[in-house]
């Protein structure tokens, strides 16, 4: 009899049962596929689920555990992907038909480690091609559109569509996506989720599909902020497979989590620069509301600006990301372009065509905004200001959808290679998730992570999911 | 005495610790040296008489109270004018730098020797910003350094003076830079040894750069125990070179004589047919002594042909330089020499997906010739495959700078150094390429001391004859090129901001354009998408 109310647990109330006992991993993954089943074909989430790989582990880990081999805070509970990632066995599609028939015959690194942590993966979620795109929807990939668990009518964000998707609506209890120039933040704000990019080096990208090297990032999506301290403990630290990751040690995330923000000192950035139009009233009211809660627990807030405007930041990535994906995908561009969705071939025809010289000019004008965020930040813990300006917009008005992908304040910290991560700052009147952005010093995610728990635990946000069923 | 200009850096330190010799009496001696022959030989854009004669009085007090610090202390050096130095000028040899304000801040390596002691002489001649297109135009602000061997000739670029200001005693040691073989060509043409070291070895604080993921900072002397002494002197690590490195610094000295017994040298035998034969014979013979001398010779092959090498260099330095000097290019180019102003253009033409296909292809070859490098102990081959082409046969001067083994170590990174392997019939130099293992500059040294002590090169030295002959200048004709793909380049010119081109320009940009995109594709693609680049962003940021 599977217990409808199971996919609700979060990861930290999920894994304290297991532990006591009192809950089988067979009955939650169970109940995850129950969900799936009942609500995934009207968003949908996923691309590929694989209920009897869910169904062995499950009960793998549930011997493993009344033998009393516990592997830690993460055994026994179910996961899913983006299908970037590459799982062993299971189709790395990657909403292309480029790729259709392709099997994996390895785990990306991620997903070893997490496995090997005694997680369970339920299947693949959904993306847009390749990982990509402008915002725009065009209907002519491989995959059906991720709706918004709080809106079905809406935008769940791009490019990690199914995995905010995924988190909110429940057929996931965590997730991982990955991060160019907001593709963990953006379908996080959509869908009200926390979503965490890492600094640069602290997770490995081995085993994803690249889009763009310099600035990937994988990152997990969670209900909660405890969730993710979780998650990310258990995915991070140094990967010889990956040339970019640092030996840097891996804190304790989640006991860092209860320091609260008394005595913190935290920038405030609410006004992004010249260029992109101002963000919605809702958002922007969020924002002032959750810093006088920041203020209110004992945080020092202070305003500040940004080096560079959010606009030039995001006009620099578009010197670096389409060249450098058009150098992933070139040997597909010259030879299959036509079974390219729009999207990704119209980032490659650009990025095939831009010179060496503006790119290489991109890159140095990089190092100037890492070293002018880094000015921002000394003298401060962490830096708030907005991720998206806008709430989820409607699926029919590709407009707002490239709006809402580009408008935003999150291209300076994939430039800069700060830690940020997105969460909910609450709803509009029509139920749609407003949010903001922490940022922190690199390598120092435990502290975004506290700062995002206290300002989580003095609001009620967490207790209201969406209405999908 | 009259010769103090011939002597080696270690004979001069050793005489100078002894107190022996005098600091000034030695720099006197090479400010005298330099103005009996500099006129002819063209080895320095500037003299620093005055701030060498002070150095030198400073010198010699502080080693008569006893302060004597090293072999290198009283040391008289010249550098490439692309090396900063506080409350000087820098002019990288160009003319659009003519009148640039004295320098904030001296180079690291600079700096590094003068702590050791060292006395500047001055700034060496170099091709303009140290790079060009491998021709010489004679159109630069300062004329072309001379080959003291024979002044009709060439002294292969960039580090032009180095080569010559060692070669002909105008300076005891001399510090160039390397980007495809600019320290190990004017070496290899002035008879001289001269190491590119490992990547990250030495710092490039505060040079004027050419690519900045390709530049290596070293020095030419005449022997190869003034390299261990130099480059021990400027090797470490430095906060403001985000490419430093902090592997450890030997004593290079230490095991210098040691021997080759029992080492592993790999011989790369199959470059081509390209190699002249004097060159390729005294590589023969230098390995028949290293054999003879205990070391194990085995035939070995780079994991990729040379070409590969040198489209991956190529496209790298095109784009980057045209990066660095893009400013200069759109809005004063008329003031760039001919040879800077060709690469530029092809800089200007070079895609962002042939420049990351090349950095891409590097970190392949890196790994691959790193593998190869870890088999044996050393490697010997070629370097310039030809001797020092005359001035006045301008044909054979691009066919000198480009047919070569130099960039293979630029790509990888590996130390590399070139090694005076005696002389042609005509007493031209001969050389060849001793390199190591990363950060192993330790075992190339030792190799190459093992040979050079070996046979009879050092005791020859260049004489410069008293009159330098005429050049000719190369052929300039513009070449012909159809109306549409002038009308392409120029659409391609406006397009990226760059108008009013000569018609000289546009036809030559026409050609680039061909030119780069050839190049371009030539760079071997990589199988997997998850072959990344050589150097992505990496945090923190150094």
């Amino acid at each position: 009899m599977t217990d409808e109310t199971l996919w609700r647990l979060t990861v930290a109330e999920a894994s304290r049962r297991i532990g006591l006992g009192a809950l089988s991993p067979v009955d939650l993954v169970e109940a995850f596929l129950a969900r799936i089943a009942a609500v995934d074909a009207r968003m949908p989430s996923y691309v590929h689920v694989d209920a009897e790989g869910a169904r062995a582990a499950a009960r793998i880990a549930a011997a493993e555990l009344a033998a009393g081999r516990r592997r830690g805070p993460l055994h026994g509970l179910p996961f899913a992907v983006k299908d970037n990632y590459d799982v062993a066995g299971l189709p790395t599609i990657v909403n292309s038909r480029l790729r259709l028939g392709h099997v994996a015959t390895r785990d990306a690194t991620l997903v070893a480690r997490l496995k090997a942590a005694g997680a369970i993966c339920l299947g693949k979620l959904s993306t847009w091609e390749y990982g990509t795109g402008n915002g725009g929807e065009y209907g002519d990939t491989v995959f059906p559109t991720t709706r918004n668990p709080w809106d079905l009518t809406r935008f769940a964000g791009g490019s990690s569509t199914g995995v905010g998707a995924a988190i909110a609506a429940g057929t996931a209890m965590f997730a991982l996506g990955s991060d160019t120039t907001g593709s963990v933040r953006l379908p996080a704000a959509a869908c009200g989720v926390v979503g965490v990019k890492a600094t640069p080096g602290r997770v490995s990208r081995h085993g994803l599909l690249p889009n763009c090297w310099s600035l990937d990032i994988p990152g997990p999506f969670t209900w909660t902020v405890e969730d993710a301290a979780i998650v990310l403990g258990a995915i991070a630290g140094y990967d010889p497979a990956d040339p970019v990751t640092e030996d840097v040690a891996v804190p304790d995330y989640p006991r860092h989590l209860a320091g609260g923000v008394a005595g913190l000192r935290i920038a405030a950035v609410t006004d992004s620069g010249p260029g992109f139009p101002p963000p919605d009233d809702a958002m922007a009211a969020a924002l002032r509301a959750g810093l006088d809660t920041l203020r209110s627990l004992g945080a020092t807030i202070v305003a500040t600006r940004l080096p560079v405007p959010a606009e030039d930041c995001f006009a620099l990535s578009r010197f670096i990301g389409p060249p450098e994906s058009a150098s992933i995908h070139e040997a597909e561009y010259r030879t299959d372009a036509a079974l390219m969705g729009t999207a990704l071939r119209d980032k490659m025809h650009g990025g095939t065509l831009q010179r060496a010289a503006d790119y290489i000019a991109a890159q140095r004008r990089r190092r100037a905004v890492a070293e002018g965020i880094d000015g921002l930040l000394s003298g401060f813990d962490a830096l708030v200001t907005f991720g998206t300006f806008r709430v989820a917009p409607r699926l029919d008005r590709q407009d707002e959808m490239v709006a809402f992908t580009v408008e935003t304040a999150m291209t300076p910290f994939n430039l800069s290679g700060h830690p940020s991560l997105v969460q909910c700052t609450g709803f509009t009147p029509a139920g749609l998730p407003l949010s903001w952005q922490v940022v922190g010093h690199r390598f120092d995610e435990a502290t975004i992570l506290r700062v995002a728990a206290a300002y989580e635990a003095a609001t009620p946000w967490r207790e209201n999911r969406a209405p999908v069923r | 005495m009259s010769e103090l200009h011939t002597l080696s850096v270690a004979e001069a330190g050793r005489l100078i610790g002894a107190r022996r010799l005098s600091p000034v009496a030695l720099v006197a001696a090479m400010l005298d040296r330099i103005e009996a022959v500099d006129g002819r030989l063209h080895s320095y854009i500037a003299v620093l008489a005055d701030r060498a004669r002070a150095a030198a009085r400073d010198a010699e007090a502080e080693i008569m109270a006893g302060g004597w610090r090293g072999p290198l202390h009283g040391i008289p050096f010249g550098i490439k004018d692309n090396y900063h130095v506080a409350g000087l000028p820098t002019t990288g040899g160009s003319r659009l730098m003519q009148a640039a304000p004295p320098e904030p801040e001296t180079a690291t390596v600079v700096a590094r020797l003068e702590w050791a002691g060292a006395i500047l002489l001055g700034k060496l001649n170099t091709w303009e910003y140290g790079t060009g297109d491998g021709q010489v135009y004679h159109d630069l602000p300062d004329p072309v350094a001379r080959n003291p061997w024979d002044l009709a000739r060439f002294t292969g670029g960039s580090s032009t003076g180095a080569g010559a200001a060692v070669a002909a005693g105008t300076a005891l040691f001399a510090l160039g830079s390397d980007t495809g073989g600019s320290i190990r060509l004017p070496a290899a043409a002035c008879g001289l040894q001269g190491l590119k070291p490992t990547f990250g070895r030495t710092s490039r604080a505060a040079c004027l750069p050419n690519c900045w993921s390709l530049d290596h900072t070293g020095a030419l002397t005449w022997t190869v125990e003034d390299q261990a002494i130099v480059l021990g002197a400027m090797a470490g690590y430095d906060a403001r070179d985000p490419s430093s490195a902090t592997a450890p610094v030997p004593d290079y000295r230490q095991g210098l004589h040691a021997g080759v017994r029992g080492l592993v040298i790999g011989i790369v035998r199959d470059l081509g047919d390209g190699v002249d034969p004097a060159n390729r014979d005294a590589i023969e013979d230098a390995a028949a002594r290293l054999t003879a001398s205990g070391a194990i010779l085995r035939e070995v092959s780079l994991p990729a042909g040379l070409s590969t090498y040198q489209a991956v260099a190529r496209i790298i330095n095109w784009a980057e330089s045209f990066s660095i000097h893009e400013e200069d290019f759109v809005a004063r180019r008329h003031l760039m020499g001919r040879a800077l102003r060709t690469k530029m253009s092809a800089g200007f033409c070079v895609r962002a997906v042939d420049y990351l296909a090349a950095l891409r292809e590097r970190r392949r070859l890196a790994r691959a010739t790193d593998a190869l490098m870890r088999t044996v102990d050393a490697l010997i081959l070629p370097g310039a495959f030809h001797v020092a082409p005359s001035l006045r046969e301008p044909e054979t001067v691009p066919a000198f700078t480009h047919d070569t083994a130099c960039s293979v170590f630029n790509v990888t990174g590996h130390p590399a150094l070139s090694l005076c392997t005696g002389f042609d019939a005509g007493g031209l130099p001969l050389n060849a390429q001793i390199a190591g293992r990363y950060f192993d500059e330790a075992t190339v040294l030792r190799v190459a001391q093992a040979y050079e002590a070996a046979t009879p090169w050092r005791a020859r030295k260049a004489d410069p004859a008293p009159h330098a002959p005429e050049p000719i200048m190369p052929d300039t004709t513009p070449n012909q090129v159809p109306p549409e793909r002038l009308a392409e380049a120029e659409r391609y010119a406006t397009r990226y901001g760059l108008t009013a081109l000569a018609p000289a320009e546009v036809a030559e940009l026409a050609l680039l354009l061909d030119r780069t995109a050839a190049a371009g594709l030539a760079i071997p693609r990589q199988p997997s998408k998850e072959d990344e680049p050589a150097h992505v962003f990496r945090v923190p940021l150094r």
